[in-house]
């Protein structure tokens, strides 16, 4: 299929998705509820061109049927290749708000997070003493929940992180991370009945 | 070889009548175009990279409309009846600072707040952030920010419609600057200090509780401003002056009004 076509099937369905998620009621309500997932997370580095992956945890719970408040966190788990790798480690906290494009157990949402990086470069002939140090970093998020029932759901995530890394040595933090999984979710109204 | 590859890479629109001439075939010939349009063609100067910008802002913009034509109606009378009743209101947040035209150089940084609307028309923005700036002359300049702000909405008695809150505020903040050299962590000097800032803002609320707010502030020193001074690679001394100095901060947060401490 030709670039331009496929991109008119993907506008299509966008203005399907967006018709559906006016005319019906949302069977499925999400005000609330409370998600936990956790996963691993493979990530590629802009500018460093190294792939990493992480342990990436999130909580997410949701203030009324279209927002969510989220806090994720990222534990640096290694290089996705043998590459010698620049960072020792960077972990990651962050904390932001999600607006949800709801249409029965569909959910895709976008949203954005400030946080925080916990980095180290990497112990080198080079740098036999560098610093732990810690970045403020920005994330601009997008992803896709598919709620099976009132306990599970299917979720793909991708995320932009934006920052730079000031210690010892100027390295940019620009990574683009894919996450999905099965995750967890119970509803905390329910629980109150 | 460049201009084939942008030909090679353009789109191509067939009018069918074969009179117009393509603009890349003029001196050429006919397009190398891979979907071998007929002569005749007109050569758009778009390239699928442009396009594909084009439909993804297209894409993002039809989404946006239909959650905007989902939830309007409520939101119009939700917000309004919020705003009717807004003075007691606690939300809690998050934010994302971008530092700029400061003679350190541009960083950014990440901070939280919490706000208390002591009026219809005013409301105070009390907040804590973290900033790291630029590389200037391979120094590191980290910003501890802890202070407050009023907020005074000019408009809200004369915009019916409240999705959009315009701002201006003003503030106080005591902050604490280290500065690094970035190769050397023992090379370094610290102060606190107080500053005072202002600007201007508005509220995209999006719910009646949720909202984001977009801030342009200019923050003005009222300490002395240190330097470390790096005469070729060696360091040989810290200088301090004083200076008007301070930084232009653009900060993106998300708010979410919580509970209301009063007039409930």
């Amino acid at each position: 299929m030709e670039p331009m076509r496929k991109h008119i099937v993907v506008l299509f369905l966008l203005i399907n998705y967006c018709a559906f998620s006016q005319s019906e009621n949302n069977a499925f309500s999400r005000n609330g509820m409370l998600s936990a997932q956790l996963t691993l997370s493979p990530s590629y580095m802009l500018q460093e061109k190294v792939g990493y992956f992480y342990l990436h945890g999130n909580i997410e719970g949701f203030v009324s049927e279209n927002i969510s408040i989220s806090g994720d966190g990222f534990m640096s788990m290694g290089s996705l290749t043998s590459d010698e790798q620049k960072l020792d480690y960077n972990h990651n906290l962050l904390f932001g708000g999600y607006y949800h494009f709801t249409n029965g157990s569909n959910d895709l949402y976008a949203g954005f997070q400030p946080g925080i990086a916990f980095t180290r470069i990497a112990q080198t002939s080079a740098w036999y003493n560098t610093q732990p140090s810690v970045t403020p970093i920005i994330s601009p998020v997008v992803g896709y929940n598919y709620f099976i029932n009132d306990y599970f759901h299917f979720f793909a995530q991708a995320r932009y992180i934006y920052g730079t890394h000031f210690y010892d040595e100027k390295i940019s933090l620009a990574e683009i991370r894919l996450s999905a999984g099965l995750g967890f979710n119970f509803s905390l109204l329910k629980l109150k009945k | 070889m460049l201009v084939r590859s942008v030909l090679e890479r353009s789109i191509v629109k067939p009018l069918g009548d074969g009179n117009a001439k393509s603009r890349g075939d003029a001196d050429r010939g006919p397009p190398r175009h891979p979907h071998n349009f007929p002569q005749g063609s007109v050569v758009l100067p778009l390239k699928h990279g442009t396009m594909k910008s084009y439909l993804l802002c297209f894409g993002i913009w039809v989404i946006a409309l239909g959650a905007h034509a989902q939830y309007t109606e409520g939101l119009v009378i939700a917000i309004s009846q919020n705003h009717a009743n807004a003075k007691g209101w606690f939300s809690l947040g998050g934010q994302s600072t971008i530092s700029a035209f400061s003679h350190d150089g541009a960083g950014l940084g990440t901070g939280g707040q919490f706000r208390i609307r002591i009026s219809q028309s005013v409301n105070t923005d009390w907040f804590a952030d973290y900033i790291i700036v630029g590389d200037h002359d391979g120094v590191r300049s980290e910003y501890y920010h802890i202070g407050w702000s009023v907020l005074f909405y000019p408009l809200e008695n004369v915009l019916s419609y409240n999705r959009f809150q315009p701002y201006v505020l003003a503030g106080h903040c005591f902050d604490y600057n280290q500065k690094t050299l970035i190769a050397d962590a023992s090379i370094s000097k610290s102060r606190w200090g107080g500053a005072v800032q202002a600007g201007l803002g508005t509220h995209f609320n999006i719910t009646e509780r949720f909202d984001l707010s977009l801030t342009c502030q200019y923050m003005i020193h009222l300490t002395k401003e240190i330097e470390l001074e790096i005469p070729g690679e060696v360091v040989t001394e810290h200088e301090e002056h004083s200076a008007l100095e301070g930084h232009l901060l653009s900060t993106l947060s998300f708010n979410y009004k919580l509970f209301k401490l009063w007039n409930r």
